[in-house]
């Protein structure tokens, strides 16, 4: 075993020892933690500013546990911050199923090969010969079950300076648009 | 006084090489050689389903990007784990980041992420003040020829080794997660993504050039969520057996 293998390997123990040390956050408000992840009222009722721990992420919603009691919330209803590695909180399942891995070196797309690389305006002309028109376009999007949604709604463009912080998203789904609550947002 | 002046011949010299273009706009020759250098580093993956495929996505996306420029899309073959966006409408994603991904949905948000950079001309706008920062360089300023294209071509290199701005990065994460929605994508794609770019952030050499060019995965999660990401509508059906098929065949070929 080389020194750089015991060095990776030492980093990956650390980076997991992060993910179960920063899963607790708190919640943003007053809210009722729901039994289920369908937008219908839940009976256990959590303070603004109670610590929670993440248990998994389905969809927009997480699985939280807290003093009193377990149950489900929105995503942003959470405040990431609080455990200093936001979302990095969530075990999303595939945690320690291999997924970290390294390799002795990346072929190509370093800043050195940007910097350094001839160009090839042979690839551009094979990239710009490719094309789609729109009947094709169409079938590829119904075969994928693709519905065009009249989105009239955009996230809040203050969050670069906020990250983390408290919320300030303004995205409100017309009535038509989106899952209402009981709809069954659950997966 | 003397400042000013430098700009304003600078300005005037760009739009003469812009009207002196023919069809070709400037923007879309300054991406052309954007690409080239990239692809120079990183060759096209040799497979016609793989590039179509990739197109496909790309073109079903950019459709709702309001926005008309001629889009092409292509998978290089890199072991790292990056996308980019060339002024223009080229967006370049490497094997390496197809194969870290689950759906046809989290390819989506990739691409739909490096459409913004192109709509909001982030990269072109680098581009230009540094011609405007440069006006006495005649290598940047003229880029109708060909050996000026690749002059062009390697000065952008330095610009995407280098990486734009935090906020650049949000934006795109941000107008990426509306432009996928209004596709008819699944924008939890969005958290999925990150979340992948997550497990994988440390001293992966495949990230090197991503995380040092793009702000931590886990800002930009936190960015989205509170930006007001689960307020964006959901498909209505949760998955699609034909998306997932052509998906699966698309990665597994890399």
């Amino acid at each position: 075993m080389n020194i750089d293998c015991i060095i990776y390997k030492l980093g990956v123990a650390l980076l997991v020892l992060s993910f179960g040390m920063a899963n607790a956050q708190t919640v943003k408000d007053d809210v009722s933690l729901l039994d289920k992840p369908d937008g219908q009222t839940g009976s256990v009722k959590v303070k603004a500013g109670t610590q929670v721990k993440v248990l998994k992420r389905q969809g927009f919603w997480v699985e939280v546990s807290s003093s009193s009691g377990q149950g489900w919330l929105k995503i942003s209803a959470i405040n990431f911050s609080s455990g200093g590695d936001g979302p990095i909180a969530i075990d999303t399942g595939r945690l320690g199923k291999g997924n970290i891995v390294s390799t002795s070196a990346a072929r190509g797309l370093s800043a050195k090969d940007l910097l350094q690389g001839k160009p090839n305006f042979d690839d551009v002309a094979k990239l710009e010969k490719l094309s789609f028109d729109s009947s094709a376009l169409q079938a590829f999007r119904s075969e994928g079950g693709l519905q065009p949604v009249n989105l009239n709604i955009s996230l809040s463009s203050s969050v670069a300076a906020k990250a983390g912080g408290a919320p300030v998203g303004s995205a409100t789904p017309a009535p038509s648009e989106g899952k209402k609550k009981g709809d069954g947002d659950d997966w | 006084m003397i400042g000013k002046s430098k700009l304003k011949f600078a300005a005037l010299m760009l739009a003469v090489v812009s009207l002196g273009a023919g069809a070709q706009t400037d923007e879309e020759r300054v991406g052309r050689s954007s690409a080239a250098q990239l692809l120079g580093a990183a060759k096209l993956v040799e497979s016609a389903p793989v590039q179509t495929y990739v197109n496909a996505v790309g073109q079903s996306i950019a459709q709702f990007a309001g926005v008309n420029y001629k889009w092409h899309f292509g998978v290089v073959t890199s072991d790292s784990i990056n996308a980019f966006a060339m002024p223009g409408g080229y967006v370049l994603v490497t094997s390496g980041l197809v194969k870290q991904l689950q759906s046809e949905d989290d390819l989506a948000y990739v691409l739909a992420h490096e459409i913004a950079h192109v709509t909001r001309r982030h990269h072109y706008q680098v581009i230009q003040r540094q011609r405007l920062a440069e006006q006495a360089s005649k290598n940047l300023q003229e880029v109708s020829k060909e050996d000026e294209m690749v002059k062009l071509s390697l000065a952008s290199g330095q610009i995407y080794a280098r990486g734009l701005d935090k906020t650049a990065e949000y934006e795109a994460d941000r107008l990426g997660a509306e432009l996928m929605t209004r596709a008819g994508y699944d924008p939890v794609s969005t958290l999925s993504v990150l979340e992948q770019l997550v497990q994988i952030k440390g001293n992966d050499p495949r990230t090197e050039l991503l995380f040092s060019t793009h702000p931590n995965p886990v800002e930009r999660l936190n960015a989205l969520v509170t930006a007001g990401l689960d307020r964006l509508p959901r498909p209505a059906t949760k998955t699609n057996a034909n998306r997932e098929k052509r998906f699966k065949s698309f990665r597994d070929s890399l």
